[in-house]
């Protein structure tokens, strides 16, 4: 019960390098930062505690993007990674951490973690983009929900650059069980709270409403409908109000054979790299 | 069944004699002014002013002795000090404003500060409003237009010190023709209230080693009351009383002993140096008694107790102190030990009612650490506690008040998830108290958090706190308006809020309770019920704590939210 879910446990993580027949600390990195094997492995403990349930604890990434990738665009190196990691990423899931919660000190270890595992480049993506694209516009119908590029239909998540946003993990089991976790807001004031929650609203009167929460306060819900129509209600007025949470209205791919789901995921996945 | 007694003086009392005498006609703008501006005087047929002889104050000059902040329940129109009264009920008198027509308030008007938090409670004294804003700005509006009079800031470099809480103030002091505010530098100032001129200016404490004030200074007969800001920056907490006319200090009473003096045995070896206890909260104080409240923050490191084996008093506690010389007349500790920074810097709230068949001096208070807290405030002895609010540290509260801590519940290296957050389930915003329906309205924040223990050491002037939390977020967390039995604890209503709230509550003898939340609404529920009956989409978060007055007859609800101050009324 004490135990949060974002923590992983050491031993957790060393059962997984093992797995993945890797060394824990590449010394590419350590020496060109002057980092000591303890630090580097203290590095690691706190990457996996502050930053593993987001980008992976391999940092193959998850609801955040790999980080074991030969090029980070947005920190290419020691300095700009710290820099993420106090000020995070505007407009995307990425937080900034104050120094009260991971003091200078410890954000350089984890920054010269983060930079060892360019070095590992574990992020492996099999699939062909190219034939990714083609089920994107044709079998795959996303455009009816999704914009890439300012075509396409917004009522999903735009995915203009989702592949700098998500890791390949999270993009595959956002195709082949949508519900299974819905985005969350990652900074601002709505941090946390989910994104795209399906909702059940009941009017006093019996009309019923469906779709896709925009926002919500204690007095009133906006929902965005299956057509994309927006629906602005006051909670006085309703008799019921379901959040679906383990819902999504995003069908899930169960038509597509494994091959062009992979290559729909390298399609994304190269979307914004 | 225990009952209140009904507390609903006639609006408008005349003040005392001495007051209604000081009408000034050589006011500075003159009959013209004072026919205009100020309530309380109006233009007789002949077409010069004259005093309303019903009016409390000197209208147009704010007069405040210490008497009318003792009856300060006899000046519903008026708000003069942080939290309405001595006993820090926040609960305004003023009834015209009621559950059959709060649906129709609307703004009057609204005031526009500088960017930054505001977290201020405005006084309203005969007409003028004086508001702080952020980081330590005063200013005094006519509360009938919102239109400022005078705006007073201390020069502060942007190098100035805020080690584990926002730029913000909370409020000013009034008392005769002085208004009191602390800064964000640690000093107290005291203004000419009709011109913002300064008439002194004292170091309360040194910034460069992270003491800092954001609190509204308490007036007790001739002496400003005082607390500090800075257990994040390991200060050695204390508070302050300085002489109101001269800014000369008074007296200091330290809130961590020293070794030698009594409960320095609760701290090891030179941890007290460095200890915290902060006294960053306004308190309250019993005029019959003649005794001060006031509630002492968190112990210093905050997450890594292993530097301060002990109980580390008197931090996380409530005392009673002597407002003529400082000395402390008892304490109560509510979480000893603290790793969680469960500062105790809650609103205590007087009331007096029947305990068990006897009439009996209270103070109740809800902590930050979930528990709802009776004292006897004459002794201090633990009469009940009864969580309010989610938590997980604390199998519950034994005879004596003190917690049976669940084994674990530390912080971790690696990370532990404990009920309440470190901003616990109560935090700086005020509680509301009714005596007309004897509850307690506590905005409650439902949060847990992942608390993790750091390798700490003391470098002046930095943070000083062994660790962190990630707390919770989102769906993860909720709030709640709460309303309490004032005199058990025991849940009576709830109103739901989407996040964890940061804006106080106000009830009104129109039995409506006024808040605020994160969303951006400035809402009334009915005070009985916790029906919601009125809200407006200010359009920014909501960290207010809301008050009322009346200005020309007429009752006015503020509150503030993202940058703005605003003033509601019927008409």
């Amino acid at each position: 019960m004490r135990q949060g879910s974002i923590c992983r446990t050491p031993s957790i993580f060393a059962a997984l390098v093992a797995a993945a027949g890797l060394a824990a600390a590449p010394l590419a990195a350590q020496e060109a930062l002057a980092f000591s094997d303890g630090e580097l492995e203290r590095g690691q403990r706190l990457y996996q505690a502050h930053c593993g349930r987001c980008h992976g604890v391999l940092g193959m990434g998850g609801e955040g993007p790999g980080l074991a990738v030969s090029r980070l665009p947005r920190a290419p190196d020691h300095a700009a990674v710290i820099d993420v990691i106090r000020n995070g990423i505007p407009g995307t899931g990425m937080p900034g951490l104050r120094a009260t919660v991971l003091p200078d000190e410890e954000a350089a270890l984890v920054a010269a973690h983060v930079i060892s595992l360019r070095e590992a480049q574990l992020v492996e993506i099999p699939g062909d983009p190219e034939r990714g694209r083609r089920i994107f516009e044709t079998t795959g119908v996303c455009y009816s929900c999704h914009i890439v590029e300012g075509r396409g239909v917004g009522i999903g998540p735009e995915l203009t650059g989702i592949g700098m946003r998500r890791g390949p993990g999270y993009l595959r089991a956002s195709l082949v069980d949508p519900s299974a976790e819905l985005p969350v807001f990652r900074s601002g004031a709505r941090s946390g709270f989910a994104r795209y929650l399906p909702l059940r609203a009941v009017t006093r009167d019996g009309t019923v409403y469906e779709g896709m929460r925009a926002n919500e306060d204690a007095f009133t819900v906006q929902l965005i409908t299956g057509t994309g129509s927006i629906v602005s209600l006051r909670k006085a007025d309703l008799a019921e109000l379901e959040k679906r949470f383990g819902h999504s209205l995003m069908p899930a791919t169960a038509g597509l054979s494994s091959e062009d789901i992979d290559n729909l995921i390298a399609y994304l996945a190269s979307l914004g790299g | 069944m225990i009952r209140f007694a009904a507390i609903r003086p006639a609006r408008r009392l005349a003040g005392p004699a001495l007051l209604r005498s000081r009408c000034s006609r050589g006011f500075i703008h003159g009959l013209l002014v004072c026919a205009v501006l100020v309530p309380g005087c109006r233009a007789d047929p002949e077409g010069s002013a004259t005093e309303d002889p019903a009016a409390d104050g000197t209208p147009g000059q704010t007069h405040v002795p210490f008497e009318r902040l003792v009856n300060a329940d006899a000046e519903p129109h008026n708000w003069l000090t942080y939290s309405g009264n001595y006993a820090s009920h926040r609960f305004s008198q003023l009834d015209q404003i009621d559950r059959s027509n709060v649906g129709d308030l609307k703004v009057l008007w609204a005031y526009q500060m500088d960017d930054g938090i505001i977290e201020t409670t405005p006084l309203a004294v005969d007409g003028i409003l004086y508001v702080t804003e952020p980081p330590s700005t005063v200013s005094a509006l006519d509360a009938r237009s919102g239109r400022r009079l005078w705006t007073w800031s201390p020069e502060m470099g942007p190098d100035v010190l805020n080690i584990g809480f926002p730029r913000v103030n909370r409020g000013v002091a009034v008392l005769d023709s002085t208004v009191f505010v602390g800064t964000l530098n640690a000093h107290l100032v005291a203004l000419d209230a009709r011109s913002g001129a300064v008439r002194w200016d004292v170091e309360v404490g040194d910034n460069a080693i992270g003491f800092s004030l954001t609190l509204a200074p308490l007036v007790v007969k001739d002496k400003v009351i005082v607390g500090v800001s800075g257990a994040e920056a390991g200060v050695r907490g204390y508070l302050d009383a300085y002489d109101a006319e001269t800014g000369e200090l008074a007296w200091r009473t330290y809130t961590i002993p020293a070794p030698g003096e009594p409960g320095s045995e609760t701290w090891g070896g030179n941890s007290w140096e460095t200890g915290g206890g902060s006294t960053w909260l306004t308190g309250s104080y019993d005029p019959e008694l003649d005794l001060l409240y006031w509630p002492i923050g968190n112990p210093a490191p905050d997450w890594n107790g292993d530097v301060r084996p002990g109980d580390n008093l008197y931090t996380d506690c409530l005392l009673a102190l002597d407002p003529d010389t400082g000395e402390m007349i008892w304490y109560f500790q509510f979480t000893p030990h603290d790793t969680h920074d469960w500062d105790a810097n809650q609103i205590q709230v007087l009331l007096d009612a029947e305990w068990e068949g006897e009439p009996r001096k209270l103070v109740v208070t809800a902590n930050r650490n979930a528990f709802y807290y009776v004292l006897d405030r004459e002794t201090g002895e633990f009469l009940l506690a009864r969580e309010y609010s989610k938590q997980t540290w604390a199998e519950g509260i034994d005879e004596n008040g003190r917690p049976i801590v669940i084994p674990g519940t530390d912080p971790t290296e690696e990370g532990v998830l404990v009920w309440p957050s470190l901003q616990g389930s109560a935090n700086w915003f005020s509680p509301s108290y009714s005596p007309r329906t004897g509850l307690f309205y506590q905005p409650t924040r439902i949060m847990g958090a992942v608390y993790f223990k750091a390798d700490v050491e003391y470098v002046p002037g930095q943070p000083y706190t062994g660790g962190g939390e990630q707390a919770l977020r989102g769906e993860e967390a909720s709030g709640a308006i709460k309303a309490l039995d004032a005199l058990t604890g025991e849940l009576v209503w709830e109103f739901p809020l989407l996040s964890p709230p940061w804006s106080g509550a106000m009830a009104t003898a129109g039995d409506l309770v006024f808040s605020g939340d994160n969303e951006g609404n400035i809402f009334a529920l009915d005070a009985q019920t916790g029906e919601p009956l009125w809200n407006f989409q200010s359009g920014g978060a909501v960290r207010s704590g809301p008050m009322s007055y009346e200005v020309d007859g007429r009752q006015r609800i503020v509150s503030s939210a993202g940058g703005t101050l605003f003033v509601f009324g019927l008409d």
